[in-house]
């Protein structure tokens, strides 16, 4: 009887320590997870535009490797949150950092070639504009 | 050759006419936040699609919300998951049309906004206040805050975290605007 009240406070123990590590658990640094595709701006946006039902159900959620030109940086006080990749600014590849970066960093100059990857979250467009944008979150610069 | 030449400079008054009345942005931020005395939930998404029709005073929004951010993964997977089912509902948008926008207030910016905001496959209609100000680099700064509640759009809270939800979480947008260069 005494065996299997501890046997139960045990496991409750076990069971709430499993549920406080869940809820804690932070995002995996998408910089230490393998890519599981590789491919440039031009390609991804292609099989959205393509075929938004078919990419999004192979890209959603999905760690994307992605290279192409740098259109733009974006800043929130000083410190780069996000990037556009793409050659024209109405379908981007459009990325947020996962971890700010310090301009002083890096040395990319607009409309050189930049690899990153990140999280894939889907196909983006508006009625009122032509084009559409591949969003990637908790993106990371790969260097080679 | 006068017959052509005037036809050209109609379709490019036509053309920059078009392009001056559109302005927009792809990096404008939102923020959702529910607060209760249980707990505090926040996402951002900087990843915002707007749209402004300088000329009708239509505005647009389209987010993607897997592209809105929380600090834990736990939250983030039961929000795409258990209530925006985000896989079959993959968007956000919002589409309105500001209020008298031939007579709004250029100083104060303030404007309200009236339209449908469509999201988890629901529709339906809002009213939101915030301030639309031309700046002197030729952008727009677009600033609202506004309160939806998850039940209007058949977003089911379950339960056992009826009291870590709040039933009107406000809305944060920020956007800059840029006019559309084609």
């Amino acid at each position: 009887m005494k065996k299997a009240l501890i046997a139960i406070v045990l496991l409750g123990l076990i069971a709430a320590g499993v549920g406080f590590y869940m809820f804690n658990k932070e995002h995996d640094e998408t910089a230490d997870m393998k890519a599981a595709f590789s491919m440039t701006t031009t390609a991804v946006i292609d099989e959205f535009v393509e075929d938004e039902a078919a990419a999004t159900t192979k890209f959603n959620d999905q760690i994307i490797e992605v290279s192409g030109p740098l259109m733009e940086l974006m800043k929130e006080n000083g410190m780069v949150v996000g990037l556009k990749l793409g050659e024209d600014d109405l379908s981007v590849v459009n990325c947020s950092m996962q971890n700010p970066i310090d301009p002083a960093e890096l040395n990319i100059a607009e409309g050189q070639s930049v690899k990153i990857k990140g999280v894939c979250s889907g196909f983006n467009s508006s009625d009122m504009l032509p084009g559409g944008d591949v969003e990637l979150k908790r993106c990371t610069l790969v260097t080679e | 050759m006068k017959y052509i030449s005037t036809l050209t400079l109609l379709l490019i008054v036509c053309m920059t006419g078009w392009s001056q009345s559109t302005y927009y942005t792809k990096a404008g931020y939102v923020k959702f936040f529910s607060s209760t005395p249980v707990e505090n939930i926040e996402a951002e998404n900087q990843k915002l699609t707007v749209v402004l029709d300088t000329e009708k005073g239509k505005l647009e929004f389209a987010a993607l919300m897997k592209s809105f951010e929380f600090e834990k993964p736990l939250m983030e997977e039961h929000f795409n998951e258990n209530y925006v089912e985000s896989n079959t509902y993959p968007k956000a948008t919002f589409k309105g049309q500001i209020k008298d926008y031939t007579s709004i207030d250029k100083s104060s910016g303030d404007v309200t906004v009236v339209g449908t905001m469509k999201m988890h496959g629901v529709e339906k209609e809002i009213t939101a206040k915030g301030t639309l100000k031309e700046t002197a680099s030729g952008q727009y700064q677009l600033d609202s805050k506004f309160m939806i509640n998850p039940e209007d759009y058949d977003i089911e809270i379950p339960n056992t975290v009826r009291d870590n939800i709040a039933e009107n979480v406000e809305v944060t947008v920020k956007a800059t605007l840029d006019p559309l260069k084609k």
